[in-house]
């Protein structure tokens, strides 16, 4: 029963697949140009030389690098922010116009800043991506923390625990499925952020694939980093769902976002 | 509330304090100028009409390419909601696409469609699609299944079904891929204006930095930020109004607030 829900679940995959693929090939030189949208075949061959030169190893480490340290330090800083401004109220008042008022800026608009401080080394595109990945890791915490059910903290409160006793074993572990929801929401959007750290004055990377497509006039290789990008992207997120859904059974909350 | 605003004003105060005491100090006050400078900047470039018409350039755009966009999206994502045979073969590209970042698409629509508006509206449409789509999809799977077949026992037709009974449950998710599009918007269009146009804020923050103007890139950025935030509070307002009804489970709930 299980096996041939599966082996169906992957013919319709496979058949999905191939539409797509056909729906490309059709569209390439008749709808667009071939030098715009080139075809399934010349982005394969590009992307087997890529791997076989190793260069394209060398793109998904680097973009992974700079991924994971950026993802380090935007998470971290963003659960410290959100359990602060998630208990005290007056952290909250103090930060909550500021935090409304960074995250509107998209991480993007702030590269020339970036750059003009930081010049164009690794340190500016770990802080595009922390930027990008921190503050849906703020709010997520501080909602979490937020919604501890007052009757919890009071429990504790009769039995005599004091306020880090309650942090730690009751407000966490209450916030756990948001901070995690802000975990994974988070890595999604180091994988925007890393596009967009990669815009200017990088060398290597999937972003760098992406970007330098205009100047070269090239667009294979700009859709062989957007096969990295989406397959990833995809990859990581469900990897993170199986572990979140192995750890949270006892919540089974969905949240659905993006 | 009257104490709430006293605290802000005192933070913000405290924030342009630090700012200009950090811009003579740990910056380059030639990259980084003082709050003073930049709000000069964008008293004169109000003035002078330059940064308003930037800005409704920016809005313009980010409206036609949203509205479509978001049309889009609820259109096939209650496609997917309504049909398996689209949720299979309309479903993996989508989350396929999911990762690539609108601004990844822009060397793409600047290829195709040049410098003009067209590139900028589609890099539009592709970022508000997206989350709408998602969400969209994501609402119509979760309308409680006893309340459709409850409405179809009493006999409605399947498009009565979908008016009255599946799209206001999947309202709460519509809703929030429409308030995550606008984010997206917002980030597509910069980075579009960013690498290639002439008029818009991302254009004036690109502009600032090869021409040296740290002010006009403090503006702009400003700018950006107080966009986002007023059209993010508008959706949250608009939210709160309408999901009134569906809010009482969640305030119910939540307790620890703080003390």
């Amino acid at each position: 029963m299980l096996n041939s829900m599966l082996r169906s679940s992957i013919m319709r995959l496979a058949a999905c697949f191939l539409i797509v693929l056909a729906i490309w090939w059709l569209s390439s030189g008749r709808i667009f140009v071939e030098q715009i949208v080139p075809k399934p075949g010349d982005v394969a061959v590009v992307l087997a030389k890529l791997a076989a030169n190793g260069k394209l190893f060398w793109h998904i480490f680097v973009s992974f690098k700079r991924i994971l340290i950026g993802y380090a330090f935007g998470v971290s800083v963003g659960f410290s922010i959100g359990l602060l401004t998630g208990v005290y109220i007056l952290a909250r008042t103090v930060a909550y116009p500021f935090i409304e008022f960074f995250r509107s800026i998209p991480p993007v608009a702030l590269i020339p800043l970036v750059v003009s401080i930081f010049g164009i080394g690794e340190g500016g595109k770990y802080f595009i991506i922390a930027y990008a990945a921190t503050f849906v890791m703020i709010i997520n915490t501080a909602s979490g923390v937020a919604s501890t059910p007052a009757i919890r903290v009071r429990a504790a409160q009769c039995l005599g625990a004091n306020s880090a006793a309650i942090m730690r074993w009751v407000v966490i572990p209450s916030a756990w499925p948001y901070v995690l929801t802000g975990l994974r929401l988070a890595l999604g959007f180091s994988f925007m952020g890393v596009v967009a750290a990669e815009m200017l004055g990088a060398q290597e990377g999937i972003g760098f694939l992406i970007m330098q497509s205009t100047n070269i006039l090239d667009a294979k290789e700009m859709f062989v980093g957007f096969i990295l990008l989406g397959t990833f992207g995809y990859l990581t997120d469900q990897l993170f769902r199986l572990a979140v859904s192995k750890r949270l059974r006892r919540y089974m909350m969905g949240i659905e976002a993006i | 509330m009257n104490k709430n605003v006293a605290i802000y004003a005192l933070s913000i105060i405290a924030f342009m304090l630090l700012w200009h005491v950090m811009s003579a100090s740990f910056f380059n006050p030639v990259l980084v100028p003082p709050p003073l400078k930049v709000g000069d900047k964008i008293v004169e470039m109000t003035r002078d009409g330059e940064l308003l018409s930037h800005v409704w350039a920016s809005l313009y755009r980010i409206c036609v390419g949203y509205f479509w966009g978001c049309l889009l999206g609820i259109a096939i994502g209650v496609g997917i909601g309504l049909s398996k045979l689209l949720n299979d073969f309309v479903s993996p590209p989508i989350q396929f696409i999911k990762s690539i970042t609108p601004v990844a698409i822009v060397p793409l629509a600047i290829l195709a469609f040049g410098l003009d508006e067209a590139s900028k509206y589609v890099v539009i449409i592709y970022g508000s699609f997206v989350p709408v789509v998602l969400n969209t999809a994501a609402g119509l799977a979760s309308v409680p299944k006893i309340r459709v077949r409850a409405a179809q026992c009493l006999g409605a037709p399947m498009r009565n079904i979908v008016r009255y009974v599946m799209l206001p449950s999947a309202w709460p998710f519509i809703l929030t891929g429409l308030r995550l599009a606008m984010g997206f918007s917002f980030r597509g269009v910069v980075a579009a204006e960013m690498i290639g146009a002439d008029t818009g804020v991302g254009f004036l923050i690109m502009q600032s930095q090869n021409m040296l103007l740290p002010e006009q890139m403090f503006t702009g950025l400003f700018m950006l930020g107080v966009l986002g935030l007023l059209t993010d509070r508008v959706f949250q307002a608009v939210i709160q109004r309408v999901m009134r009804r569906y809010m009482v489970l969640i305030i119910a709930e939540s307790g620890f607030k703080g003390a």
